[in-house]
């Protein structure tokens, strides 16, 4: 966990605010197949530091969602569980980017301009 | 001879740890993967400069507690009964506590009160009657609660299983997943509010068990010496054909309460009902008075009782009827009119 840069009683809605986040970014990257370790790295080098005990249930349940399907590449020394979008999750991730969009959009509506430096 | 040590690692224990909380058809796919995971995650660490145990320990802590890593995997809901259910299972459970408990102690009474007729102390009696009627009261109200739970906790499962199989099998539209829209049209209709207490219920069935137990009660010796021992105060010619109709018809008082209770209101018919069944207690138990001794005839000849017995019961009977026909009549009247 970073350190609370906002002062005190942010972090719970941070992590509110990026909660649903996570799911998207799945999602927009597994048009390639990946492993969960490697999306993980993928996500991390993005700037979504997301937790490896999160990262996994959540990718199981996306597959019995019917969001991702899986593979066993064995070929390896290490065999490695690959994850890649279905024709459903794309759906799913139009929409959810969709309306990323469209919160950022009405956000930056409502939110006032860049406070300027105290005289 | 393969070079891997025997003894279980670290990881071996963690990934135990995990699967054993998990459905055993997804415990060996998500070992391995988490083998292989935590293996990437050693090799970063030994890339980085520690040593190998070091390296795996790390990225075991990073996973962290095993326990909360498969409470995340299992799906279905980790709580007995959720908001959904939780007033419904209240309700069930205000229901089945008292009505459990009364049948069971209630049950439970009479027979100890047929075995146990013999005993000659009075207190020796009651105990031995009242004790096991409240073990069994309570065990009445613990089934109770022990069923209203699992109904509840049944109910909860099944409509997540019913879900997980919803989002697996797969609806063609996300949209279609989402549950039918909520419209005013399903809305139960407002059942009729309570006019009947369950406090009325426990309180009928306590003077209603008292009222049948008496006749057993009175059929006891009365003193243990002198001339008189082993006489009960209640005549026992009695009992050939009075007895068992007043039990039936005390019977049938409590079977009409039980039914007011069901329907949680009054109405003419219950009232009608309730006014026969009062009718009758009150000819049998007038009958039963002027043609019968009731009080056992060795204490009539000793001049323990006199003449007026019979009138003074009559009367008695006479006043107790007639007030419970208009305390019910005003009862009825008064829940009818609320009802508007």
């Amino acid at each position: 966990m970073e350190a609370d840069p906002e002062g005190r009683g942010a972090a719970p809605h941070l992590q509110e605010l990026r909660r649903g986040t996570v799911v998207l970014a799945c999602l927009l990257v597994l048009d390639e197949p990946r492993y969960g370790y490697a999306l993980l790295r993928t996500l991390g080098d993005a700037g979504l530091d997301v937790e490896a005990n999160t990262l996994y249930p959540l990718l199981r349940r996306l597959e019995t969602q019917g969001l991702l399907e899986s593979d066993w590449n064995t070929e390896e020394s290490r065999p490695r569980k690959f994850y890649r979008i279905t024709a459903r999750g794309a759906r799913v991730r139009d929409a959810l980017e969709a309306e990323r969009l469209r919160l950022h959009a009405a956000l930056s509506v409502l939110s006032r301009p860049p406070r300027r430096t105290e005289d | 001879m393969p070079s891997t040590v025997t003894t279980p690692s670290l990881t071996d224990a963690y990934l135990h740890e995990v699967v054993r909380r998990l459905p055993a058809r997804s415990r060996a796919d998500v070992a391995r993967e988490l083998r292989g995971t935590l293996a990437d995650m050693a090799d970063d660490g030994v890339a980085r400069g520690l040593p190998p145990e070091e390296a795996e320990r790390r990225a075991l802590e990073e996973l962290g507690d095993p326990a909360r890593l498969a409470e995340d995997y299992s799906p279905g809901p980790h709580h007995l009964i959720g908001p959904a259910h939780y007033h419904d299972f209240l309700e069930l459970l205000r229901v089945l506590v008292p009505v459990l408990a009364g049948v069971f102690g209630g049950l439970t009474l009479l027979g100890r009160l047929f075995e146990e007729a013999g005993r000659e102390s009075l207190a020796g009696y009651l105990a031995l009657s009242l004790v096991p009627a409240l073990g069994a009261a309570v065990q009445g109200a613990l089934m109770g609660a022990g069923i209203a739970v699992v109904v509840y906790a049944v109910v909860e499962r099944v409509e997540a299983a019913e879900a997980a199989e919803r989002a697996a099998t797969g609806a063609p539209e996300p949209p279609a997943e989402e549950p039918p829209r909520w419209t005013a049209a399903q809305l139960p209709l407002p059942r009729p509010e309570r006019d009947v207490t369950v406090g009325e219920l426990v309180w009928s069935t306590i003077g209603l068990g008292l009222a049948f137990a008496a006749p057993f009660l009175l059929s006891r010796p009365l003193v243990r010496e002198g001339a008189l021992a082993g006489e009960p105060l209640l005549d026992p010619a009695l009992w050939a054909p009075w007895v068992p109709l007043y039990l039936l018809l005390v019977a049938v008082s409590w079977g009409c309460e039980l039914l007011r209770f069901f329907r949680r209101r009054w109405s003419w018919g219950l009232f009608a009902v309730n006014a026969a069944v009062d009718l009758a207690m009150a000819a049998l138990l007038i009958t039963v008075l002027r043609t019968e001794s009731v009080v056992n005839p060795v204490f009539r000849d000793r001049g323990w009782v006199g003449q007026e017995f019979a009138q003074i019961g009559v009367a008695v009977v006479v006043v107790i009827t007639v007030w419970d026909l208009v305390a019910t009549f005003l009862a009825c009247r008064r829940s009818i009119a609320r009802r508007g």
